[in-house]
């Protein structure tokens, strides 16, 4: 199932999920990943769907999703393309007082 | 936010993969702006229990007026002998006293009891869920509770401070009627120059509790700033995959 059939975009935090999964158990089977992500089974294709037409995941002929280079690379650029923000951020220090 | 993805080339820039940029750099990041909006809650609810803090505060000066007043008009001020028209002038006094700390009570314990912290849970589990937050902030809610806030903030230190000085001078007019009333056996009242003596004394004690609040409204400024940029750059910009 094409991932456009439903939604017109994925959500980066979920895709992130996803790959954090993978990255820390290697090759996981479609229900464990989504019981490991908590997304539904159903979201969890279609987002796979979507992350293989990437090339960021392949499903071996066992059913067992396998993170791809590309895909481990996108995730570091996720970190870091937040972070080029996030980092440059300042808080100052409040303390409302009463 | 509107983040998109796009099937174009990567957008980040090989300087910025160079720099030190981990995960958990990047849930501690989030982690400090959801600190600092958990003290923005706190914020909320002191403009939340602003209103009656003025109300608890301005009728307790109403109630205290009304009845000196009314004891002038209706003539009990004359049957009762000086010293005791002192003793009942502090007395009343006691009234705004009361308000005013009743009223600084009320919103201590409404500005203590923000629910902050809801976050840490989601936060646990890490970068992805940094990213949802992120994601899900509602970033113009956050820009108004931050102005709001910065405005009740101002207008309770003045409301305070005001509150302050009405005590301290009725307090000194008082002790000067009773003084002047021992000394020289004519009460004499402060006027305007009591007025201005009052206002130095509240200056005097609550000169740093001003400055401070001062700074904290130029933090507030601050970080709406910060924070307006950072949602700009983030939705100006898309990350592409």
């Amino acid at each position: 199932m094409n991932y456009k059939e439903t939604s017109s975009k994925p959500d980066l935090y979920v895709i992130a999920r996803i790959i954090k999964a993978l990255k820390e158990k290697n090759r996981m089977n479609k229900t464990a990943l989504a019981t490991s992500t908590g997304l539904a089974y159903d979201k969890l294709v279609k987002y796979l769907a979507w992350m293989s037409a990437k090339g960021f995941i392949v499903v071996d002929e066992n059913g067992l999703v396998i993170l791809t280079k590309d895909g481990a690379e996108a995730y570091d650029e996720l970190v870091s393309w937040i972070m080029k923000y996030v980092g440059q951020l300042k808080f100052p220090r409040l303390r409302l007082r009463t | 936010m509107d983040t998109k993805i796009s099937m174009t080339q990567p957008k980040v820039k090989d300087d910025i993969k160079d720099a030190v940029m981990t995960e958990e750099n990047v849930v501690s990041k989030v982690k400090e702006l959801m600190e600092t909006l958990d003290h923005i809650k706190k914020y909320n609810a002191l403009t939340r229990s602003l209103k009656k803090f003025a109300f608890i505060v301005i009728s307790s000066i109403v109630v205290f007026l009304g009845l000196g007043l009314s004891f002038t008009l209706v003539g009990i001020e004359k049957t009762l002998t000086k010293p005791l028209n002192f003793a009942v002038g502090f007395i009343l006094l006691l009234i705004p006293i009361i308000g005013l700390l009743t009223g600084v009570l009320y919103v201590r314990r409404r500005v203590n009891s923000a629910k902050t912290g809801e976050w840490k849970e989601e936060l646990s589990h890490g970068f992805p869920s940094a990213l949802k937050i992120l994601m899900e902030l509602d970033w113009d809610k956050t820009f108004d509770e931050i102005v709001t806030g910065k405005i009740s903030y101002a207008l309770y230190g003045l409301l305070k401070t005001g509150a302050y000085w009405f005590v301290i001078f009725f307090g000194l007019d008082i002790i000067l009627n009773a003084s002047t009333f021992y000394f020289l056996k004519v009460p004499i009242g402060g006027g305007f120059g009591l007025g201005l003596f009052s206002l130095a004394i509240v200056l005097l004690f609550l000169g740093k509790d001003l400055l401070r609040r001062y700074k904290e409204l130029q933090a507030l400024d601050m970080l709406l700033w910060e924070l307006r940029w950072f949602s700009f750059e983030l939705q100006r910009d898309e990350f592409q995959t």
